[in-house]
């Protein structure tokens, strides 16, 4: 297909599609158009050769929005490109528009965006999840083969089960974040959203690699997919007990077991296994990237960029009275919880002993894996939540990154897959089967998704809203 | 009756890396350019662009803590630093908390005293807030982001004269290592004072900061100003007038700190590791390396020159007064084999023309002539072939021309005058118009006789040798008399 | 903590934020149930160590680059309200 073709299919579906979803902060119709010729005439074509894709509004294209959500960066222009959108533009992808988001990715429902809540294309009434909500519901109604969103705590793999996509995060180092604006800098991942594993397979093998610009960037070779496996003999995968507790959500529970029945047919030994620390991740976590993105917002002062509120009319007044008024009420609970935890007399008790108890998650995980080759667990807690159902109740939205963010807290990848719907009041609700494998066996955990995608079909699946327009 | 009062200084000196680059991103390392031209996405913090450790920014930080006898941890970190102002483009500076580059060492004053360092650590530098332009703060990025050392000392400063002794040493010993280019006008050397006092035999007193020292002689007088209000504010006994712990800022026009900043609004700079720089390591090979590039250090070069190359002390000091100086005075030696002259040279007619603004050369990197030229100049003037006179304005030439000594001696006709016959013409011409002088020399006033040496110079245009004219008169005298 | 971290925050919205916070802190205290004796905390999963960059000077952005997102621009500076002594 040339990339005019797949460009004008995907602004076709756009223009159908995102009036009711509000996917998109921005379309750059006419440079993708100028792009996409351009390929068309080159000689040469490129692995992504005129793949349109979207970009999470925290990842830098030179000259286009990077606001993160945030009408602290409203109508900020980036000056420079991210490494990873650079090496898919490299390879012939072509970007065509900025992502809705939770603001500066603090949120699982996409409704903490400063530019109006992204909507389920599933059920329009329900959260896509978040934060990466506008990359998940643009794959998930087909506007674009495949989204760049970032992953710091569940981030792409949350919002792509709640929306029936494939959404991964890679092993912490695997994607350089060169120019993906930092929420908390230990636990942020250049994640990918797309229809299958096999075509995250593609994105993934472009954009990872090490950066010298990134000096966290692993110093190793960049993603090579795994050869096709037929099925999943000799694959032993652990099923955490913390991860299936007892009162695991009926409408989830279902769809999973299902997906086990998959994975042991396909030949896998399913072991039950325990990650005891699993009841400390989301206060760890929290500890941690609060205390990080603390810092990393200091930045947002109101003199070289952004918003800027005059306040008292001396220096810090207006430091001050820009912040306060520019960041949202969960960047604002974020940054007095970041700030308080680094301070000092609270330091050691907080932030010093999350980084402990860090170490102890990651041990848990290391220790599991001496025993299974991958684990499998629910990626989010719930289906899709109505818009508003927990946006007063902050630890409660804390809550649906609980499956998630132990793996973040450890940098292991890990790779949410459609395993199956739940129906409630008439409509059908995706839910998500978690893969996680050890650091950099990327391509085992993707290599497992991919033999288990081959085997059903449930990825295949479209929300009703597309599923006549879509061939 | 009481004990004396003794004063407990503690400095803190900044240093700029003498690198190309700044620490953590590729921008120029330089000073004096037009505002933001030396800036990129990470030093003007723009969100998503993140740091990368300049390698050689960390081998200048093992050279200083070489040259200062320092430990070196084996491994260290980067660390933030928070806190809100203008030229802080990320909110956080990236410096070293609990894991610096080096601990310890020190350096030893003239008097035999040691001065230990607590430690070194790098850190980035911030950029520039300008206030006096306008009705705004203007910022300029281009120093954001230039690499730092910051040493630190332990108190084990007494006097305001041996706050200036380490800075000066510390400031040579940086410089010759060429870690720093320690210009304290350009900014690359900054230095912040703490300092209490207490009568000995007592606790110590309250410790007070002082900021804004622009220069050695203002750390000297901050220090003289700011000891003799703390022993005042104990001595008057007054309660609300004793010092408290604050940072106070220089007043270089009235001469005297005031408070800046009390304690109560001290920053917590909430300090946690970069999660964007990974820890490193040192190894013995960078150590190797370090040790490998560091030069001989001024002492070592005094001792040798004295040793080695007889200098005088004095000379040995002139000569070591700035590496690039001593560096050039070595490079002449080896065309010349007189230490002592090309230190006479160096250190009174070349630096003379750094003092004389219409040279056109202000210091040692600007000469035109090369070390090669020099040895020869020192050659012609030992030799006899020009005066030293000729020979200053040779030396003077040489600055705005490329031409050899030697073509300059001939062009600017600056020979002396070895015609004898010629210079006794001059010298009967000077005595035939002083008789009252002639006759007293010959009544026994030798000196007498210098006051016709000058005359007969001035005939020959200052191309004859002045000893040559002195006793040719003395001889000329002496046959008049005998033949009177 | 408010004024630590520069934020000015509307009256109305500090009872709020006050609940939350506590709420989220008693919420988090089980994290000093676990034993954590003897672990080395762990600030960031990278396997990465040791990197480092030539030191070569490359050309960054144009002052119309690096100030063209700029609230206020005075020639090629960053304009910000005008700082008196101590504002620091």
């Amino acid at each position: 297909m040339s990339a005019r073709a797949a460009l004008a299919t995907a602004l076709d579906r756009i223009e159908r599609y995102d009036e009711d979803i509000g996917a998109l902060l921005e379309v750059d119709a006419a440079g993708a158009a100028a792009r996409a010729a351009e390929l068309d005439r080159s000689e040469s074509h490129g692995a992504l050769h005129g793949m349109p894709f979207v970009v999470k509004a925290n990842m830098c294209i030179e000259g286009r929005i990077a606001s993160c959500g945030s009408r602290m960066l409203e109508g900020y222009r980036a000056p420079y490109t991210a490494s990873a959108v650079q090496r898919l533009i490299d390879e012939g992808a072509v970007p065509i528009g900025i992502a809705n988001m939770d603001e500066f990715a603090f949120g699982s429902s996409g409704e903490n965006s400063s530019f109006g809540s992204t909507r389920n294309p599933w059920d329009l009434s329900r959260a896509p999840g978040g934060s990466s909500s506008g990359s998940a519901a643009a794959v998930a109604a087909r506007m674009v083969p495949f989204a760049l969103g970032s992953d710091t705590g569940g981030s792409v793999r949350q919002p792509a089960a709640l929306c029936g996509v494939t959404g991964y995060k890679p092993t912490y180092g695997v994607v350089s974040r060169h120019g993906l604006i930092a929420f908390g800098s230990s636990l942020d991942a250049v994640g990918v959203l797309a229809t299958s594993a096999a075509d995250v397979e593609r994105v993934l093998a472009v954009i990872s690699g090490a950066d010298e610009r990134d000096a966290t960037s692993a110093l190793r070779a960049p993603f090579e997919p795994a050869p096709a496996r037929t099925d999943l003999r000799g694959l032993r995968v652990g099923l955490p007990r913390e991860y299936f507790p007892a009162d695991l959500d009926g409408r989830v529970r279902q769809p999973l077991e299902q997906a086990l029945d998959d994975l042991r047919r396909l030949g896998a030994e399913l072991v039950e296994l325990d990650l005891p620390t699993t009841r400390h991740a989301i206060a760890a976590y929290y500890v941690v990237a609060t205390a990080e993105a603390s810092s990393n917002l200091a930045r947002y002062d109101g003199v070289r960029y952004g918003a800027r509120i005059a306040g008292d009319g001396s220096l810090q007044g207006m430091f001050a009275a820009t912040r306060g008024a520019a960041f949202g009420a969960e960047a604002l609970r974020r940054i007095l919880l970041g700030t308080y935890v680094l301070s000092s007399g609270y330091y050691d008790a907080w932030y010093l002993r999350a980084l402990k108890v860090r170490r102890a998650i990651l041990r848990d995980f290391q220790a599991a894996f001496e025993r299974v080759d991958v684990l499998a667990a629910p990626t989010s807690p719930t289906p899709a939540f109505r818009l508003g159902e927990k946006l007063s109740d902050p630890l409660a939205m804390y809550l649906c990154d609980v499956l998630t963010v132990p793996t973040s807290l450890a940098g292991l990848p890990a790779i949410s897959v459609p395993c199956g719907c739940a129906a409630e009041d008439g409509v059908e609700l995706p839910v998500g089967l978690q893969l996680i494998g050890p650091a950099f066996e990327d391509a085992r955990v993707l290599s497992v998704a991919r033999c288990y995608q081959a085997a059903t079909e449930h990825h295949r699946r479209l929300p009703p809203l597309v599923a006549g327009g879509v061939a | 009756m009481n004990a004396a009062w003794n004063a407990v200084i503690g400095l803190e000196v900044h240093c700029q890396l003498a690198t190309a680059s700044k620490l953590f991103c590729a921008c120029r390392n330089a000073f004096g350019e037009p505002p933001n031209t030396l800036v990129c996405p990470l030093c003007t913090g723009q969100p998503g662009a993140l740091p990368v450790l300049n390698r050689e920014a960390l081998e200048l930080g093992l050279r200083a803590a070489l040259a200062l006898g320092c430990e070196v941890a084996a491994r260290s970190k980067f660390d933030r630093k928070h806190y809100f102002y203008c030229d802080l483009p990320k909110g956080y500076q990236i410096s070293q908390y609990d894991q610096p580059l080096c601990s310890g060492g020190g350096l030893t004053l003239a008097t035999g005293k040691r001065v230990r360092l607590k430690r070194i650590h790098l850190e980035e530098d911030a950029g520039k807030a300008i206030h006096d332009r306008g009705q705004v703060t203007l910022v300029d990025l281009n120093r954001a982001g230039v690499p730092l050392i910051e040493c630190v000392s332990e108190p084990d400063i007494s006097t305001p004269a041996e706050a200036h002794e380490y800075l000066s040493a510390l400031k040579e010993i940086l410089q010759f290592a060429g870690v720093s280019e320690c210009d304290m006008e350009k900014g690359s050397l900054r230095c912040d004072v703490n300092v209490s006092v207490h009568r000995a035999g007592t606790p110590l007193g309250t410790k007070v900061e002082l900021k804004n020292l622009n220069s050695f002689a203002h750390v000297v007088a901050a220090l003289e100003y700011e000891i003799r209000r703390q022993i005042e504010a104990y001595e008057s006994g007054e309660p609300s007038r004793a010092p408290v712990q604050e940072t106070r800022l220089f007043d270089v026009q009235r001469g005297e700190t005031r408070t800046m900043r009390a304690k109560e609004d001290a920053h917590d700079y909430r300090y946690f590791p970069d999660p964007d720089l990974p820890p490193f390591h040192v190894t013995r090979e960078h150590l190797e390396r370090a040790r490998a590039h560091l030069p001989e250090l001024p002492a070592a070069r005094r001792k040798r020159y004295t040793d080695t190359l007889g200098l005088c002390e004095y000379d040995a000091g002139v000569m070591t007064s700035s590496r690039a100086l001593a560096d050039y005075f070595e490079a002449t030696l080896r065309f010349s084999s007189s230490a002592k002259d090309v230190a006479n040279w160096l250190g009174n007619e070349v630096l003379a023309l750094f003092k004389d603004p219409s040279s056109g050369v202000r210091a040692v990197d600007e000469l035109t002539f090369k070390p090669f030229d020099l040895a020869q100049l020192i050659e012609l003037a030992d030799s006899g072939k020009t005066n030293r006179a000729g020979a200053r304005t040779i030396l003077r030439a040489m600055c705005s021309t490329p031409k050899a000594p030697r073509e300059l001696l001939r062009d600017l006709g600056l020979e002396q005058i070895e015609d004898t016959a010629q210079l006794e013409r001059w010298c009967r011409e000077v005595l035939a118009g002083s008789e009252r002088i002639v006759a007293e020399v010959r009544g026994g006033n030798e000196k007498a006789l210098g006051a016709l040496i000058g005359p007969v110079m001035k005939l020959s245009g200052g191309k004859a040798k002045p000893q040559a004219v002195r006793d040719l008169l003395g001889r000329l005298i002496a046959e008049r008399g005998s033949a009177g | 903590m408010a004024s630590l971290a520069r934020l000015s925050l509307p009256e109305h919205a500090v009872p709020a934020l006050a609940r939350d916070f506590e709420a989220i802190l008693s919420a988090f205290h089980g994290l000093a149930e676990l034993d954590v004796e003897g672990l080395e905390p762990l600030s960031s999963p990278t396997a990465a160590h040791d990197v480092t960059r030539e030191d070569r000077a490359r050309t960054g952005l144009s002052p119309d680059s690096a100030l063209a997102n700029a609230p206020q621009r005075v020639g090629d500076w960053f304009a910000v309200p005008k700082v008196i002594g101590g504002d620091a």
